[in-house]
């Protein structure tokens, strides 16, 4: 075994496959984009160097902020609303003694779902003006005057598509959560209850303190993928009405795809890796000084 | 290692099977011809579009039997994916597919400059096409034709006979007749205009079409020159009047939640007595199982506003097949055979028949051919023409009238400031390149 340590070529055969899997996939299109970004290309034809003028562009570029906006609108919901729900689905299933298969299972379904298919779910079943059941449910019961075009209204449309996503993507983070409480020792928990602690009282002060690390991973997983969302955007509203529920992603897409801007579209690519390393840094500097605590 | 095939093997495009009989290189096996495949992109996947994919393999499975040792392999593609990212990552990297269904307008002029399309022009010279096909010019590149249109389309106000005259109604030939019949309409409860502006394309064929007949149909040729600008007064008249159609509740409640596939079905099912749309639409109008106004379907173009464009009307030829330009012996040859053998005059009326597709070639034979094509044929005899201002504007300013008529629709900006900001727009792109 030693022997095979000290051997290179045993190193070699282990990293080569790895490290070829690394240039391809993440270093190559990493330069790609850096090199484009600071270039005029349309896509087709060659690319033209120019220097820091797509950063000006960018700067200058309300869009692009109003996109930023409505990425941190998803971190914002994500850790203020989506968060509790998770760790409250987690503490109640914890203490449930039957039927917790059949809670696990029925908040996990929808994460099988792939986001396209969540997405289009909701458009039509849920928020589609004429046939969807929000609307149905509100005219039945004499609210017709709150029904409308959720995914096209101003006030709305986002909030529309953070429900959806918070829909499909709090079951995974439930299951990791509770993996998480099922590993306090009970004793802790006996003990806390013949002092005469609640139930309220042993979750927020036990049970959540407790699963800590996980929860930093949960925040670090939801601040990282905020920024990345694309697809139920896409497929819920494309980005309108007219921009309004923009995200960063989809407005690269547009950028890149239908005015043929490519080279700006990579600009926009290297924004989002600079705002997503921010944040995260930012995320993980809170983390340890609240471990710290 | 195997995670690296895995997902290397997944990068290949997925290719369907359609029509490709084995019996038939069986049959030219004998003559010990070397067998060689060649792709064939189309974007006809949707449910309404099964008659033109049958019609396809019946014309492959004729080029075939015509070149020994040919295989042609088909593969379906969303039309919006296929023109905006498929076909553009495939001309950047020089490897289009060796046929394909394509648009003419500015998506033939951009893949034509990256020099990897086929120019047709000796090809169309050589079969005698160029007296045959109705209009070449959105597939012409300097002085160049690169793709070969197969059908075309109208645009114009497409109503539902019954409703009309139910409520004594006729065609309107002026603007104040037409507001008439959309305040009769929607005080009687329908519909005047169905309209799905979630579908933001679809929101500027009115008021683009008002512009052309005010300003003349060369309105939108001259924007790119500077010789027109949007904030002419026609221009402004136009997107004008369209917002008064909107503002007095003429077109759909709640428009910008719907597509313009719903906003067609809303017309097909008889909720809106009218809508705008091109010939396309009749596969779903015209179609007895998928439409209530199929046999009460009527036609009338956009009516006369006393501008220049009076005598013009939105037509077009702009999608048809387009070639890779690397083509080796065997693969012009049965380039030259799929050509010769697709555009007769059966394929195009049957093309009729079957998906109402108007003819890009002028047709000797209409029997059999629905009462509504000829309403519209007629509608349209003996006017100028003009395409959509999509095919003679930048694509980024195509976008920006987009979403600048969402918000206009959604009230959150006002026509005379869309307009100007179009016409800041158009100059910046004029200035490109």
């Amino acid at each position: 075994m030693i022997r095979t340590y000290r051997n290179p070529l045993a190193y070699l055969i282990f990293i080569v496959p790895t490290l070829f899997l690394y240039g391809v996939f993440y270093l190559f299109p990493l330069s790609s984009t850096i090199t484009y970004a600071f270039s005029d290309w349309d896509g087709l034809s060659k690319p033209v160097f120019n220097g820091l003028d797509n950063f000006h562009r960018a700067l200058r570029d309300e869009q692009i902020w109003k996109s930023l906006i409505n990425n941190l609108a998803f971190t914002g919901f994500a850790l203020l609303i989506q968060l509790p729900i998770i760790l409250g689905a987690a503490v109640l299933i914890s203490e449930v003694r039957r039927l917790s298969g059949f809670y696990k299972t029925t908040f996990f379904m929808p994460a099988i779902l792939s986001t396209p298919v969540v997405a289009v779910l909701w458009s039509f079943v849920v928020f589609h003006p004429e046939i969807g059941v929000l609307n149905l449910v509100l005219r039945r019961i004499g609210l017709e005057s709150w029904s409308r075009a959720w995914l096209a209204d101003d006030h709305t449309a986002l909030l529309s598509i953070l429900v959806a996503n918070a829909w499909a993507s709090v079951g995974f983070y439930v299951v990791l959560a509770l993996a998480a409480v099922y590993g306090i020792s009970r004793e802790i928990h006996e003990a806390a209850q013949v002092d005469g602690a609640s139930f309220f009282q042993r979750a927020w002060w036990i049970t959540i303190p407790m699963i800590r690390p996980v929860i930093s991973v949960i925040i670090l997983l939801k601040v990282a993928g905020s920024l990345k969302t694309l697809d139920i955007v896409m497929v819920m509203t494309g980005g309108g009405p007219a921009g309004l529920t923009d995200v960063l992603a989809t407005y690269m897409y547009r950028v890149g795809f239908q005015y043929q801007e490519s080279g700006y579209a990579n600009t926009i690519a290297l924004i989002m890796v600079v705002f997503t390393v921010i944040l995260t840094g930012i995320t993980k500097y809170v983390s340890k000084k609240l471990e710290e605590v | 290692m195997l995670l690296a095939g895995t997902v290397l093997s997944g990068c290949g495009s997925t290719e369907d099977d359609h029509g490709n009989d084995s019996t038939v290189s069986k049959e030219q096996g004998g003559t010990g011809a070397k067998e060689f495949e060649m792709s064939l992109r189309h974007t006809f996947i949707n449910e309404a579009d099964q008659s033109r994919v049958a019609m396809l393999n019946d014309v492959i499975q004729d080029v075939e039997k015509q070149v020994p040792g040919l295989k042609i392999v088909t593969e379906g593609v969303d039309v919006v994916v296929n023109r905006s990212t498929k076909l553009k990552a495939e001309f950047a990297a020089g490897t289009p597919p060796k046929i394909f269904y394509n648009f003419g307008g500015s998506d033939t002029e951009n893949f034509a400059k990256t020099g990897h399309m086929l120019d047709l022009t000796p090809i169309v010279e050589e079969l005698g096409l160029k007296d045959k096909i109705q209009d070449f010019s959105e597939f012409t590149v300097d002085g160049k034709i690169y793709g070969i249109p197969d059908n075309g389309y109208i645009e114009g106000f497409f109503y539902n006979k019954q409703i009309f005259s139910k409520l004594n109604l006729t065609p309107p030939k002026t603007w104040e007749e037409f507001l008439s019949v959309c305040e009769t309409l929607k005080k009687s409860s329908y519909t005047p205009l169905a309209l799905g502006a979630a579908d933001a394309w679809s929101i500027n064929m009115i008021p683009t079409n008002l512009a052309a007949v005010l300003g003349g149909p060369d309105m939108f040729r001259g924007l790119k020159t500077g010789q027109t600008k949007w904030t002419d007064p026609e221009m402004v008249e136009a997107f004008t009047k369209d917002k008064e159609l909107l503002d007095k509740g003429y077109y759909t409640d709640n428009t910008l939640g719907f597509k313009h596939s719903e906003a067609q079905s809303q017309f097909a099912s008889g909720k809106a007595a009218m809508i705008f749309d091109g010939t396309w639409g009749l596969n779903t109008y015209a179609n007895k199982d998928r439409s209530v106004v199929a046999g009460n379907l009527g036609f009338f173009k956009v009516p006369n506003m006393g501008g220049k464009g009076d005598q013009a009307i939105n037509a077009s030829f702009s999608t048809g097949y387009a070639f890779s330009s690397h083509l080796d012996e065997n693969e012009t040859k049965a380039v030259k055979a799929f050509i010769k053998e697709y555009y007769q005059e059966k394929w195009q009326k049957r093309q009729l028949l079957e998906s109402n597709r108007f003819p890009s070639m002028i047709l000797t034979d209409t029997e059999g051919v629905e009462p509504i094509i000829k309403e519209v044929s007629d509608a349209a005899q003996g006017l100028a023409t003009f395409p959509a201002f999509d095919a003679l504007v930048q694509p980024k300013i195509k976008t920006d009238l987009e979403s600048g008529m969402q918000q206009v629709v959604g009230g959150k900006i006002s026509v005379d400031k869309m307009l100007e900001n179009m016409q800041a727009s158009q100059e910046q792109e004029n200035k490109k390149k």
